[in-house]
């Protein structure tokens, strides 16, 4: 059981290391200078006006959060490979 | 030089602070820059002979002076040596946090020192009942004692850091000397606690003299220590009397009704971390991620909008940027089901697109939202297990579990859309066989084609090559999602004939369904004898999609 999902492990983070390696060098300087902050740091500057806050940028809500879900349909390649499958069934089915 | 005495009675007179008595107050920063070198001020701080008799004003002074006077002579002598030190290794010394020297903090001397002005600051503070001026320097005093602790606890594997305590054997060995560390650390959240009570406490009516301004200050600082601690249970007891006492809306009220510059210079970057801190309690220790929202998004909107605020640090706010995010945007997906716009984030919030922080939104962020919008278990699962530690560090991990269940929806959802154009027309085209599900199912969790149609289209007596050398292997039937889903991924390790596994999987599916109905994410019900689901003729899925805030 065990080294049946030990092996299952391997190429994914095999997968993952390589992709690291590569590209983003500095990946791993990355990770060393984010953990250096574990703590909410003080802000540079300690007040702002009202006016200044995030809070009275237009419609910033909707900026920020996309409300779409319920509806959004993506043209990716897992979307149409789930639809080609599906659509194969059916057919098979009705034959 | 022209010298000015300073007499640090009067303030006490007047109740009134100045910068120079804020410069009394404050301790040299262990910054390395040479002017630093120079004498501090042309100012002298003295207390006049008629004070003498006032025992604690007395001690706040004297302990005051004796702990300037510790940090001067060990930053001389740090810049001293490191001067010397500087022309063979430059690299070596670059401070960046700016720390003070290790010596400093291994005298026990100069760290009972600053407990002792602590506590004694608290005294006159709690002498004067009818006024509020001594909070922001409270604050200052408080604040700066819990850096130095937690510099202290940071430090404390330093081999350089060696106490010398007569009463206590052995104080150097590790163990000891963590126990130490942490004993100074706690005494200091009691007497920061000390400070924070006096605030809440007060019972002055008048709302301009009343010290109940200085909660917010305080609690943010016991949030800090009690982080530093790694002590939840300190966190929940404060929770506890912050709530009780209603803490944010009487602060509102008081701060409306306080119009002079004093404590409000210190407002909204500490509304910011108290929203925060509230957010994460109730997030990642309660998994409330509906008021956890709240707060979070609240923290946010009281941010300053980098377009219009110049910001001398990008990339200290765009660190607070982070932290912010890496909590709000899990818990809006889970309770507002509302997606943030990374583009708009990285652009318009983030100071530099190109910084790391930014850049780490966007790593963790972006393929899970790509998940949640598409339905895609086996990307989410992957994305999940590559970025495990990461939530766990974060306190995110619960929240992040329960976001599968609504990437499973999606995927349900998804399906329910090509069942119906396939049977577009038909009577039944309400009753979906799970069977069809289930292909979907297969097909989002990443099964070969192949695969997919041998468990769809197994029969009563087929069995699977290479299911009896696997029975052999697992007596029981695989438990647990994870393991069942890696195992049907790869055909030569299916654990069953493949008809067993249909129905092993049909149950799971059956159960997803059964919780996305009892959560009304579904309108309809299962038919178990019949492995259909029977959905809403008119609103089979109710719009979830809420806004925030």
């Amino acid at each position: 059981m065990s080294t049946n999902s030990t092996t299952e492990k391997d190429p994914a983070t095999n997968k993952a290391t390589e992709l690291d390696t590569k590209p983003n060098t500095n990946t791993t300087t990355t990770k060393k200078t984010l953990e250096e902050d574990d703590e909410f740091e003080d802000f540079p500057i300690d007040t702002w006006s009202e006016k200044d806050t995030l809070k009275n940028v237009d419609n910033i809500q909707t900026h920020l959060w996309v409300e779409n879900w319920d509806d959004v349909e993506v043209d990716d390649d897992f979307t149409n490979a789930l639809k080609n499958e599906l659509e194969r069934y059916k057919q098979e089915e009705t034959q | 030089m022209e010298k000015e005495l300073i007499d640090i009675a009067d303030y006490f007179q007047m109740k009134k602070y100045d910068d120079d008595f804020i410069n009394f107050i404050t301790f040299r920063k262990p910054t390395i820059q040479s002017s630093s070198m120079e004498p501090s001020s042309k100012k002298i701080f003295i207390l006049n002979d008629d004070s003498t008799d006032d025992e604690k004003l007395t001690m706040f002074y004297e302990t005051t002076m004796k702990a300037k006077k510790f940090i001067d002579d060990a930053m001389n002598n740090y810049m001293k040596n490191k001067k010397k030190i500087k022309n063979k290794n430059k690299n070596k010394l670059k401070n960046k946090k700016n720390l003070y020297p290790i010596t400093l903090l291994s005298s026990k001397e100069f760290l009972d020192t600053i407990m002792l002005q602590l506590k004694s600051l608290n005294r006159l503070v709690e002498r004067d009942s009818s006024s509020n001026w001594l909070i922001l320097p409270l604050f200052i005093v408080a604040n700066q004692i819990f850096k130095i602790f937690s510099q202290l606890k940071d430090q404390v594997t330093h081999p350089n850091l060696k106490f010398n305590i007569n009463s206590i054997p052995d104080c150097n060995k590790l163990p000891i000397k963590t126990k130490i560390v942490k004993e100074f650390l706690e005494d200091c959240a009691r007497n920061i606690h000390r400070s924070f009570s006096l605030c809440l406490n007060d019972k002055n009516p008048n709302l301009r003299k009343n010290k109940k301004i200085g909660i917010i200050l305080f609690s943010n600082l016991e949030f800090k220590i009690y982080h530093k601690l790694q002590n939840k249970d300190m966190i929940k007891n404060l929770i506890k009397v912050l709530n009780s006492n209603n803490v944010l809306t009487q602060q509102q009220q008081q701060q409306n009704a306080v119009n002079n510059a004093d404590l409000t210079t210190f407002y909204k970057s500490h509304v910011v971390m108290f929203n925060y801190f509230m957010g994460q309690y109730y997030g990642c220790y309660e998994s409330d991620f509906n008021l956890a929202c709240n707060y979070l998004n609240n923290a946010l909107m009281e941010c300053p909008d980098p377009k219009k605020i110049i910001i001398t640090s990008p990339s200290t706010i765009n660190s607070i940027w982070r932290r912010l995010l890496i909590l709000l945007i899990p818990f809006t997906i889970l309770t507002r089901k509302t997606y943030p716009n990374l583009d708009y984030i990285l652009n318009n919030i983030f100071i530099n697109i190109e910084d790391n922080h930014a850049k780490e939104i966007k790593d963790i962020f972006h393929p899970i939202i790509q998940c949640f919008k598409t339905g895609n278990l086996q990307k989410f699962d992957e994305t999940f297990k590559q970025n495990e530690y990461f939530y766990l560090e974060n306190g995110i991990y619960v929240a992040m579990t329960l976001i599968r269940e609504l990437v499973f929806l999606k995927l349900i959802k998804n399906c329910y859309k090509i069942w119906l154009t396939i049977n577009d027309g038909k009577n039944n085209k309400f009753v979906i066989p799970l069977p069809f599900l289930l292909i979907g199912y297969l097909k989002s969790l990443g099964a070969q084609q192949e695969l997919i149609q041998q468990i769809v289209v197994a029969d009563d007596n087929d069995s699977a090559s290479g299911s009896h050398q696997e029975q052999q292997q697992s007596s029981a039937h695989p438990r647990g999602q994870r393991e069942t889903q890696t195992r049907y991924k790869n055909k030569k390790q299916l654990p069953m004939t493949s008809k067993e596994t249909r129905e092993l999987i049909l149950d799971e599916i059956e159960c997803h369904l059964a919780n996305l109905i009892s959560k009304n994410y579904i309108k309809g019900y299962l038919s178990h004898g019949n492995r259909c689901l029977v959905i809403s003729k008119t609103v089979p899925f109710p719009k979830l999609a809420t806004k925030n805030g």
